[in-house]
This record gives C-alpha cells, sequence and structure tokens, in this order.
C-alpha cells in the first residue's frame, strides 16, 4: 500500500513529459508541414513514442496515487479516463507516422489533435484535483471570473437564520452534512447498501443490514460508528472523498444523542459550552443564553409617546440602535400612581425600569405588573410592602429585581419564587430574615439572592 | 470643521464643495454599489456630521457606567495574583537565556551584570469557589474573588509609565488623544445633567510617577467631555464657589448673560469650541449644588466606613475615594476614574507593596461589595489594573528579604467585576518563569474594544474626524475578548 502510494507521488513529476512531448512533436508537425520539409520526421516519430510511452507512464502512476482516495470523484473519473484516452490515441499517432499503419496523412493530423485537445483536458482536470476548481481564474479579471466562476461569493454554504431560536437542527446543520458527504452513494440513484441518506425516510429505515440510527445513542447508531472509524478501516465512511470534520461529526453526534428529531429547532434542548464554540467558529451562530430583550422584538414606541412619558417625569432610552425596547427612569419625585399610567402607552417596550429612591408606593407597582416586557426592575428604597409586589407576579419576564431599602417581608418571598424566569433578587435592608432567604433558594437554586456582605475576620 | 486652520468659518469653500458635489456625487454612487451601505453598513456610526453625538449604543449594553480604579506605578503581578513557585524554586539564580528571548529590558536593568529570578515573598493561596490565586497582601480582596474575572495575560507595547499609563487611557503611547471616559462622554452622552460624565478622583498626597491632567483629557474632542477632577477638602473642583459678595442669584444673572454674548459670537463664527464653553458654564452652575451634595459623605452610617476601611474617613484616601465613586455610580456618573499612585517598585518591594495593598485592598473589595447589595453591580463595571508588569528578576540586590522589580511589559494582571464580565473567572496564562503570555494574550487595544463593548458601542464605529482622518479608541486593531463576557 504505501509502495503504491510512494511511486504514485510521482505521478505530478511524470505528467509533465506526455504534455512536453506531445506539444512537441504537434509543433514539429506543424512546421514541417508549413516549410515542407522533411527534416523533422524522425524527430517527430521519436517524440510522438517517448510522448506515447510517458503518457502511459504517468497514466500507470496517476492509478497508483488514486488509489489512496480524498479526490472528488466525478473529475477523478474524467482524469483517469481521458488520461488513457491521451496514451492510447498518441500510440495510435506514433503507429500511423511510423508507418505500422498505413493511412492517409489527414488521418494522422486529426489524431494529433485530438491528442493534443485531449492532453489539455486531462491537464486541467488534474490542475483541479490537486488545487481546487477555482484556482486557475481566482485572481482573473474579474469579467472571466464572473463567466467561469458565476457563484463566486461562496453560495454553496447554506444561510442559517441569524436567531439560533430559528435554526432548525435537522434542516440547516445535519442535512448539509450528509448531502455533501453521503449522498453521492446513498441517493435515491444510487442506494448503496440499500441505504439512502437525502430522505428522512430513507435515514429511519436504514439499509440491507439494518437500522443506522439509534434515536438518544449516537454511539450505538450505526451512522455515527462509521464516520468515526479509523480511516483505514473498511467500513470508514465516506470510503471516498473527504472525511466528515470534526465538526460535522459533534454536530450529528448531538443531533442523535438529543434524539434525532428531522424539525427540532436547534436551541430546543440547552447547548452544551463545547456545541456553542462550535456553531459560533463554524457558523457564526452566537447560541450563548440571551436576555429576553435580546431574543424578543417589538415596534418602535408610537410617535407622541415619548414625549407623554417625559412630561410624566420618566427618562427613555432605547436599548439600542436597532432595538426597540426601552429603558426607563423616573427622574423626578414621585407625584402619585396616576402619573404611571403614562408607562401603559409603551408598555410592549419597557424592559427596564428605575423607579429606586423616588418615592413610590405600592399602588404604582399596579401599573408597573402590567408591563410584559419588563426583564430589570428597581424599586428599592421605596416605602413597598408585600402587598405591591403580588402585582409582581404577572411579569412573564423578570430576570432582576432589586428591593433593598423595601418594606417588605418573608411574605414577598412566596410571591417572588412564582417568577420562574428571575435570577438576581436583591433584599438588603429589608424586613425577610436569613431563614426565609435559605429555604427559598433551596427551591430555586437559579435565583441568586443578596442580602448585604460582611468580610470575614481578617487575622 | 475641526481643522485648526478653519475653525473660525461656517463653511470653508472647501466644505462646500465636499459636501454638495463630491458628497452628494460620492452619495449616489455608493447607493449604486449597496444600497444597504449607504450609511456605512447596518450600524450607523456612533457621531452625526458635525460631531454632535447619537447618544444610542449599537447593540444592548451590558454595563452602563465604569469604575476604572488606576493602579499607577505598575503593581507586581508576580507578589499579588499571578502564583509562580518556580521563582521560589530558583530563588537568585539567573533569568535563563531561553525565557527572555533577547527582549528589551529597560534602561533601569539592562546595565545589570545578573538578573537574578526573584520568588515572591508572600504566600499565595487559592480562594473561594472559583480557587484563584490571591497572595496575603489582599486579605479582602481574597475573601471576593467569586465575583472577579482576572485577565492574566494582559501585555502593552510601552514600557515607562508615562507612555504606558497614556497608552492604556487614550489608546495611544503618545500625548493628545481623547481618554477613554471622553470617548463614551462624546459617545453616549450623560444619564445625569448635574454632573460630568467622566469624573476623576486621585489619591491625594500620594507620590511616584507624576499624573497629568492630559491622562483624563478630551484630545480633539470637544472640550466638554473632558474628565473633571473632584478634589478632597473645600473646593472639591476648583474654582467652582462663587466669590465672596456674589450671591447665587447674581450668578445667574451673569451666566444668562454671558450666554447671551458667547450666543451671538456662535451664530458668527460657528465654533463648536463656544457651544463647549456655554455647556460648561451650565454645568458648572449646576455643579455648584450638585458636588457639595455627593463630596458630603457625613450622612453614610458607620458600618459604610468600617467596610470601607477607618481610610475612608478621611477625604482624599484611596478609601474616601472608593466610596465617592459608590456615591458617583448612584447617580448615574457614566465614567469615574480613580487613580492610585506608588506602586512602582523597582527597590524594597517586599515593605513598599505593603503599604500600597493596605491602602487599596479593603477598600476595592468593598466597593465591589458595597454596589453588589445595592444592586448596582448587575450594570457597573469596575476595573483594577496598572500600566505594565514587573519583571520576574530582581532590580538591585536580591537578598532574602528584599527585593526590587523593574517594569515588565510582556505580561501582567487586571481584573475586572460586575456587568456583563464572567465572575470567578480568570483567563488566560503566562509561563512558569511569569516572563511571556503563553495562552490567549490580551492587548491593551483588545481590553478597550472589549471594554467599549460591555457599553454597548462597537469599537470600530465610534470615530471622530480630525486633522483628515477618522480616530478610533483602538486606532485600526483591537478584537473583543468574547470569552470574558457572560
Amino acid at each position: 500500500m504505501d509502495i503504491e502510494i510512494f511511486l504514485g507521488r510521482f505521478h505530478p513529476l511524470i505528467v509533465h513529459l506526455p504534455i512536453g512531448f506531445i506539444l512537441l512533436a504537434f509543433l514539429m508537425t506543424l512546421w514541417s508541414k508549413r516549410s515542407g520539409k522533411k527534416s523533422f520526421h524522425q524527430a517527430i516519430n521519436f517524440t510522438l513514442l517517448l510522448g506515447a510511452l510517458s503518457a502511459a507512464a504517468a497514466a500507470l502512476l496517476g492509478w497508483l496515487l488514486a488509489a489512496g482516495g480524498g479526490y472528488d470523484d466525478s473529475t477523478l473519473f474524467w482524469h483517469r479516463w481521458l488520461g488513457l484516452g491521451v496514451a492510447l490515441v498518441t500510440f495510435i499517432a506514433w503507429l500511423l507516422k511510423s508507418g505500422t499503419i498505413k493511412s492517409k496523412p489527414v488521418l494522422l493530423s486529426a489524431t494529433l489533435w485530438v491528442s493534443v485537445l485531449l492532453i489539455s483536458i486531462t491537464g486541467h482536470l488534474g490542475g483541479v484535483l490537486t488545487h481546487g476548481d477555482n484556482y486557475l481564474v481566482q485572481y482573473a479579471p474579474g469579467f472571466v471570473r464572473q463567466a467561469f466562476l458565476p457563484d463566486s461569493d461562496g453560495n454553496e454554504e447554506v444561510t442559517l437564520p441569524s436567531q439560533p431560536d430559528s435554526i432548525a437542527l435537522f434542516q440547516h446543520l445535519i442535512e448539509p452534512v450528509l448531502d455533501k458527504k453521503c449522498a453521492s452513494c446513498h441517493s435515491e440513484t444510487k442506494k448503496k447498501g440499500g441505504l439512502i441518506l437525502t430522505s428522512q425516510e430513507g435515514i429511519v429505515n436504514g439499509g440491507e443490514q439494518g437500522e443506522v440510527l439509534t434515536a438518544g445513542n449516537a454511539y450505538e447508531s450505526e451512522l455515527f460508528q462509521r464516520v468515526i472509524l479509523p480511516k483505514s478501516s473498511k467500513k470508514f465512511m465516506p470510503p471516498k472523498g473527504e472525511p466528515l470534520t470534526f465538526g460535522e461529526i459533534k454536530l450529528l453526534e448531538w443531533w442523535i444523542d438529543t434524539g434525532a428529531s428531522f424539525d427540532g429547532r436547534l436551541t430546543e434542548n440547552p447547548l452544551p459550552d463545547d456545541m456553542k464554540a462550535l456553531l459560533l467558529r463554524d457558523f457564526q451562530v452566537d447560541a450563548s443564553e440571551k436576555p429576553h430583550y435580546e431574543r424578543a422584538q417589538v415596534p418602535e414606541a408610537p410617535a407622541g409617546t415619548l414625549e407623554k412619558l417625559a412630561q410624566a417625569g420618566f427618562k427613555t432610552v432605547p436599548l439600542s440602535s436597532d432595538n426597540h425596547f426601552l429603558e426607563v427612569e423616573l427622574v423626578e419625585k414621585a407625584r402619585g400612581a396616576e402619573q404611571f399610567e403614562a408607562l401603559l402607552e409603551v408598555k410592549e417596550q419597557i424592559t427596564w425600569l428605575d423607579v429606586g429612591g423616588k418615592g413610590i408606593t405600592d399602588a404604582a407597582l399596579t401599573v408597573i405588573g402590567q408591563l410584559p416586557n419588563l426583564t430589570r426592575l428597581r424599586v428599592e428604597q421605596n416605602a413597598v410592602t408585600d402587598e405591591g409586589i403580588i402585582e409582581l407576579k404577572k411579569l412573564r419576564h423578570l430576570e432582576y429585581l432589586n428591593l433593598y431599602g423595601t418594606q417588605i417581608t418573608d411574605k414577598a418571598l412566596a410571591t417572588i419564587k412564582e417568577i420562574k424566569t428571575l435570577n438576581n433578587l436583591y433584599v438588603w435592608q429589608t424586613g425577610v430574615s436569613e431563614e426565609a432567604i435559605e429555604s427559598l433558594t433551596k427551591e430555586r437554586p437559579d435565583l441568586a439572592v443578596d442580602n448585604g456582605f460582611r468580610f470575614g475576620n481578617i487575622n | 470643521m475641526h481643522h485648526c486652520n478653519h475653525h473660525n468659518e461656517k463653511y470653508t469653500r472647501r466644505d462646500f464643495l465636499t459636501k454638495t458635489s463630491l458628497g452628494l456625487g460620492a452619495l449616489s454612487l455608493s447607493s449604486l454599489i449597496d444600497p444597504l451601505k449607504v450609511w456605512g453598513g447596518d450600524k450607523a456610526p456612533l457621531n452625526l456630521p458635525g460631531g454632535d453625538l447619537l447618544g444610542r449604543t449599537h447593540f444592548p449594553p451590558k454595563a452602563k457606567r465604569v469604575i476604572y480604579l488606576f493602579q499607577s506605578g505598575a503593581p507586581s503581578q508576580l507578589d499579588l495574583f499571578d502564583y509562580k513557585p518556580l521563582l521560589n524554586k530558583m530563588n537568585g539564580q539567573e533569568l535563563p537565556d531561553s525565557v527572555r528571548g533577547g527582549q528589551r529590558v529597560t534602561g533601569m536593568t539592562a546595565g545589570q551584570s545578573s538578573f537574578p529570578l526573584a520568588g515572591s515573598l508572600f504566600s499565595f493561596q487559592q480562594r473561594g469557589n472559583s480557587g484563584a490565586w490571591v497572595s496575603d497582601l489582599m486579605p479582602y480582596t481574597a475573601q471576593i474573588v467569586d465575583e472577579l474575572c482576572f485577565v492574566k495575560s494582559m501585555y502593552t507595547e510601552a514600557i515607562n509609565h508615562d507612555p504606558a499609563v497614556t497608552f492604556m487611557q487614550t489608546g495611544s503611547q503618545f500625548a493628545g488623544r481623547p481618554s477613554i471616559g471622553s470617548w463614551l462622554s462624546y459617545g453616549l452622552g450623560s444619564d445625569n445633567q448635574n454632573l460630568p460624565s467622566f469624573v476623576v478622583l486621585v489619591t491625594k498626597n500620594k507620590t511616584g510617577q507624576p499624573l497629568y491632567a492630559r491622562l483624563w483629557g478630551n484630545g480633539f474632542l470637544p472640550s466638554e467631555h473632558q474628565g473633571v477632577q473632584f478634589r478632597a477638602g473645600k473646593n472639591p473642583v476648583l474654582y467652582l464657589t462663587n466669590p465672596p459678595g456674589v450671591d447665587p442669584g447674581a450668578r445667574r444673572q451673569q451666566l444668562d448673560y454671558l450666554k447671551e454674548l458667547q450666543q451671538k459670537q456662535f451664530d458668527e463664527l460657528e465654533d463648536p469650541e463656544i457651544t463647549a464653553r456655554i455647556a460648561q458654564y451650565e454645568m458648572a452652575y449646576r455643579l455648584q449644588t450638585s458636588v457639595p451634595e455627593i463630596m458630603d459623605t457625613s450622612g453614610e452610617p458607620d458600618y459604610i466606613y468600617d467596610m470601607y476601611g477607618e481610610d475612608s474617613r478621611k477625604p482624599g484616601t484611596y478609601a474616601a475615594n472608593c466610596l465617592l465613586a459608590r456615591r458617583l455610580a448612584e447617580r448615574d456618573v457614566k465614567f469615574i476614574q480613580l487613580y492610585h499612585q506608588g506602586w512602582d517598585q523597582h527597590g524594597n518591594l517586599p515593605s513598599a507593596i505593603k503599604v500600597q495593598c493596605k491602602e487599596t485592598d479593603q477598600p476595592t473589595a468593598a466597593l465591589i461589595m458595597d454596589l453588589k447589595q445595592r444592586g448596582l453591580l448587575e450594570d457597573t463595571l469596575i476595573i483594577w489594573g496598572g500600566e505594565f508588569g514587573r519583571t520576574n528578576y530582581s532590580q538591585g540586590k536580591l537578598t532574602t528579604t528584599n527585593f526590587g522589580r523593574d517594569h515588565h511589559a510582556q505580561c501582567y494582571t487586571i481584573f475586572m467585576a460586575g456587568a456583563g464580565v464572567k465572575k470567578g473567572f480568570s483567563y488566560g496564562a503566562t509561563d512558569e518563569f511569569g516572563y511571556n503570555v503563553i495562552q490567549k494574550p490580551v492587548h491593551v487595544h483588545d481590553f478597550q474594544a472589549t471594554l467599549l463593548h460591555l457599553l454597548g458601542v462597537d469599537h470600530e464605529k465610534l470615530t471622530f474626524k480630525f486633522q483628515g482622518r477618522r480616530y478610533r479608541l483602538t486606532d485600526v486593531h483591537g478584537h473583543v475578548v468574547k470569552d470574558l463576557l457572560t
């Protein structure tokens, strides 16, 4: 095996000989025709023989090289057979030229033209095999590039939705891999081993030897096992062409391990850190957990509403130039509950609200509880009580709640426990007891409760 | 408009031609090529023509304000956070040439005949649940490591103090560029009309490497964006109080009349510096009430003073400044910059660093935890760090009880806490000699890009055109260190 590849690697060296010989024979033939001189006759004869022999040698070495695998199948097919064709046609040309076969001179001419044409095509295909198909024209002037590579913008990449929530695990991430790496043999037309990987039924039905997919367990699935075998194994897939990349293998494993669903979303199951890193690297998909205001979208606040809020004493700032959620802050002492009614005009948009230390009461919380997209709420240093907190139960997306310096007690924690999205709670300088906090964090380990800080003793 | 040679003209002939013919021509051409890119891509630049600011971030910010605790003089990472037991094992042995690899050292030690490795004299322990290494020099910081995000692989290009501090604060080693706080004031505006958006507090009576007002200067940005220094003592902001005999009413009248005059001049000349001056007079007027209120910490309870340490009762100390920083953060000052000098320990490091740590360790930790219990750490970013690191070899004679460390640009440690950065996290690593970064290097520009990112700003899009080209804090460099972000 090794010796074959060793010899095979002389192919790129040797191929230049037939190219030179055949072109030389061709040029000498043209020249002798034009000038009418016969003196090139022997030389042409000899060069054609060398061309045929070196073409045969190159073809043999090429065959050995191709056995090592790793080349695009259809290109290799044409390169191989056209290369053999070159050797054959050139040999015929020598037979004609040397007079071993008697014929009209025009036949010799035709044979030579065919030989030159064949070697040009074969040579080009060989270049494509080694360097890739856009190597030649990659730096050509624009119009040439356009003609040869109409889709040079790399549109073979699947366009992924930008939001990880919208990515379909199978359709966007797995199917393209199967199409690229497996479909050449496992399609409706070829069906190697009876397996079709181009349709969902095919994947589920498996091949002649049974099912290839064990949902929930990649290592029990033939589909996965085959691609992680050592490359030298006879069962390794794909047997020809490029193996699956590390990223593709990890994706396949994740898909099977999470149930091999054909219509599941990428984010249906919590993504482990290595998958997130992989998605970011290979697909530029940032699958890190995002707060509600970066996942959801709302329309811009209606014209005139922000002015109303300003009159009511609220400062509003959009979260960013392309995010219409609002950060709202009360910038003066609270006048009364009716001033808060203004907030309802943009209730969809408000996601951060700061009314800390402005003298608000429970009545204001009744309004605040009606802001469906609120994620951050600062009510600290106000005379609000357990009664008011009950109003906050309706907030479905609240992540941060600052109640330090308020009049709440342990009773409020019972309400707060129900706000499932909450992960930061501040209750320093309130009536909340340590015991109540302890029992709350036992039930809600995802919720960080801050009740003030004291340094330990320093010796 | 900001070119020095035509600052006093409304529009020059050149401006007119550029803005009409070429401007419109270029606009229509670029819209033909790619209609989406007319306005410079999908994200509009923060600055509008004429230097006005948009006041909106590029993406939702994690941090709304920053407190930068600048440890000037460069604290020794090898005695505080970057634990290198090999240096103790090889104490006194020569720094191997293979480690230094021919890299430059400063003129202060270049003449030394030997570079004896100096192990730390202080013992290290892993702290908290995160297991971060902190030496016994910082017993208070050691208690809060689970809130901190250490970057152990910082490196810089400068090896002397002034260029290095200037580099950290302005993105350039040369004086004259705007400071980070000025960029943010310019790009994001103010959240509190009664206080400057960029406030500077310098520990008083410290000696060591000098600090210059240009470190918090506005550079080429309009001058209302410069940092305003609050001092300890009777006049926190110089020349702010009314002179004897001038009452607030008279001051107001005077300012109103002055504003009229200045407005007239502006209508004539359209020099943006005139509007900057009007804005600053108005700010100064508001500061007359807001500054005394914020500087008066007498209402702070004893347990807060105890938390920040005894020093916090003495105005002008680092501890008192940390307490002020919290008060400023509560009032939504965007960028609060502290400076504490005295970390430049070329000799007598073991005794000098103890003094420095005593002054800073408790207040720093107290500030972080005080913000946390008030729920402010959620959207406040705290940064602790110097301008470069210190060498693993001794400057001067190495004895069993004494040594010094020279400047070291190849690696140093900073830490951050709060908004948007991972907590209980250490990033990057140096080699076992503590000389070079071997894992995940973070350049000063990367740090600055990450800082802007946390505030919702794309560091490539916050620009200001000056002397014919657009400038950025990170110039043409910098990558956001995504691994540090939550």
